[in-house]
């Protein structure tokens, strides 16, 4: 069994991965970055990076599930639920004035930050107003949310999340059991513009008034971090508002300059008028 | 002794005393970082840290994500997040799926401490009703590091401990109060 690669074989996957597929993880966080590579090998069980290399190269259909075991997952609904209560209380109602508006997810994840979202624009009565575009640097996981069906252990979690969001009604109204597995009510999504993308700089949407972009800083590296930052603030209008996870910083001097801070505990932000 | 530059304590909820009382005496010079994961409630992000920060004169912290390590903290893992020690000295934080039904994951803190600080880090685990850390300690004692677990007989729980002696050879099985005396030597060393 494979417990530990070394960080010239790490550069090694992620040198295949620039040059077969144009996918640059070159700044990303190093111990999540090697842990995802090492748990992708013993679920796939491949026996070393060599073998590993050859098969990202050689067979696209085992590269696009690579991706799908190396992207992150969300793991629960309604995480950090005063931030959910803060977007419906406080952000909705400060951008449904207007006739239509976007919402971003720059990585939608496996897609419960997603549903989440969606849940709370449902029950406020603007699911239709708003385009919400979700992009993932994996094939895979945007079928699988599309696909809507996550492991039932977690509706416990997914369930009291939601009643501390204090939401209007019972989760269990948002999904049916099927094989014991929690089917999500997929016409949520129906609306939704998945963006499948080799990078977060590429194929973004234009004007967007929200990006929810939550516990993904924390898989860059501070340089790369920076430079994520900046491309979101070119995203979003004027006025906009971006998210981030309660443990990320918008701490650069930069930063700090073209946003003001909304919510601090919750990591709202708000794009500056000038 | 090695020359140790930080110290990794993992522990449960229901080491909450033991981990105050150390606290409590140590003296706000001390000099090296002390990392802390410590099972502890998900949905409840506030309190933990107020509460430990009662009781130490060092400051005890959360990490935000990519903070640098300084020396005399102490860093306690924050809720439902993993905390990574980073090679260059840094905290990442993680919300991979949990470990052990744990996050923070006692194992990968212990790890990825042990990567980064090698020969030079003391690992405690002390108290707790969950294998989780034992591997963690391993790992400490494979890369050359100092391991020691809360002496089972005085653990509230001891299924932590226990279960990291069956796993790894121990240096140390020390009670509440050799811990403490073991923090002050390595200080002054």
């Amino acid at each position: 069994m494979i417990e530990e690669i070394g960080i010239i074989e790490v550069r090694k996957i992620v040198s295949t991965l620039l040059e077969r597929y144009e996918i640059d993880l070159q700044d990303y966080s190093m111990t999540s970055l090697k842990r995802r590579f090492i748990l992708s090998m013993l679920e796939n069980k491949v026996k070393n990076v060599d073998e590993l290399v050859n098969k990202i190269i050689s067979n696209p259909q085992f590269f696009e599930k690579f991706m799908f075991d190396i992207s992150i997952n969300d793991t629960e609904m309604f995480r950090d639920p005063s931030l959910w209560r803060v977007i419906r209380n406080e952000i909705i109602p400060k951008v449904e004035a207007q006739l239509t508006f976007k919402i971003w997810m720059p990585d939608c994840g496996s897609g419960e930050e997603l549903y989440s979202l969606l849940i709370i624009l449902k029950e406020e009565g603007i699911l239709d107003k708003v385009k919400v575009y979700a992009s993932n640097l994996s094939r895979k996981k945007i079928e699988f949310i599309k696909e809507g069906v996550y492991e039932i252990k977690r509706d416990d979690v997914n369930s009291a999340n939601y009643e501390r969001a204090k939401c209007n009604n019972d989760f269990s109204e948002y999904y049916t059991l099927v094989n014991n597995r929690m089917k999500m009510d997929t016409s949520l999504v129906d609306n939704v513009e998945f963006i499948h993308t080799n990078s977060i700089f590429k194929k973004s949407p234009e004007g967007v008034k929200l990006i929810i972009f939550r516990n993904h800083l924390i898989y860059l590296n501070k340089t790369l971090q920076n430079k994520v930052i900046e491309h979101l603030q070119s995203i979003l209008l004027t006025g906009g508002f971006l998210i981030i996870g309660v443990k990320e910083l918008l701490n650069t001097i930069d930063a700090e300059r073209k946003f003001k801070v909304i919510n601090d505990s919750e990591r709202v932000y708000q794009k500056n008028l000038y | 002794m090695n020359d140790i530059k930080a110290v990794m304590i993992g522990g449960s909820a229901g080491s909450f005393q033991v981990v105050t009382k150390i606290l409590a005496s140590l003296p706000k010079d001390y000099k090296l970082p002390i990392f802390m994961c410590l099972h502890r409630l998900k949905h409840v992000r506030s309190g933990f840290v107020e509460a430990l920060s009662i009781k130490s004169e060092m400051p005890v912290i959360e990490p935000f994500d990519k903070d640098p390590i300084r020396p005399g903290v102490i860093y306690l893992a924050p809720a439902n997040y993993h905390m990574y020690i980073e090679a260059d000295k840094r905290f990442s934080l993680s919300t991979e799926e949990p470990v052990n039904h744990s996050r923070p994951s006692i194992d990968l803190s212990f790890y990825t401490a042990a990567y980064a600080y090698k020969s030079k880090l003391a690992g405690i685990i002390l108290s707790g009703a969950n294998r989780d850390g034992a591997k963690g300690l391993k790992a400490v004692k494979d890369n050359g590091g100092i391991t020691i677990v809360q002496d089972p007989k005085e653990a509230q729980v001891d299924t932590m401990p226990s279960s990291a002696m069956a796993l790894t050879s121990i240096d140390y099985v020390y009670s509440t109060d050799q811990i403490i005396s073991f923090l002050k030597k390595i200080n002054n060393a």
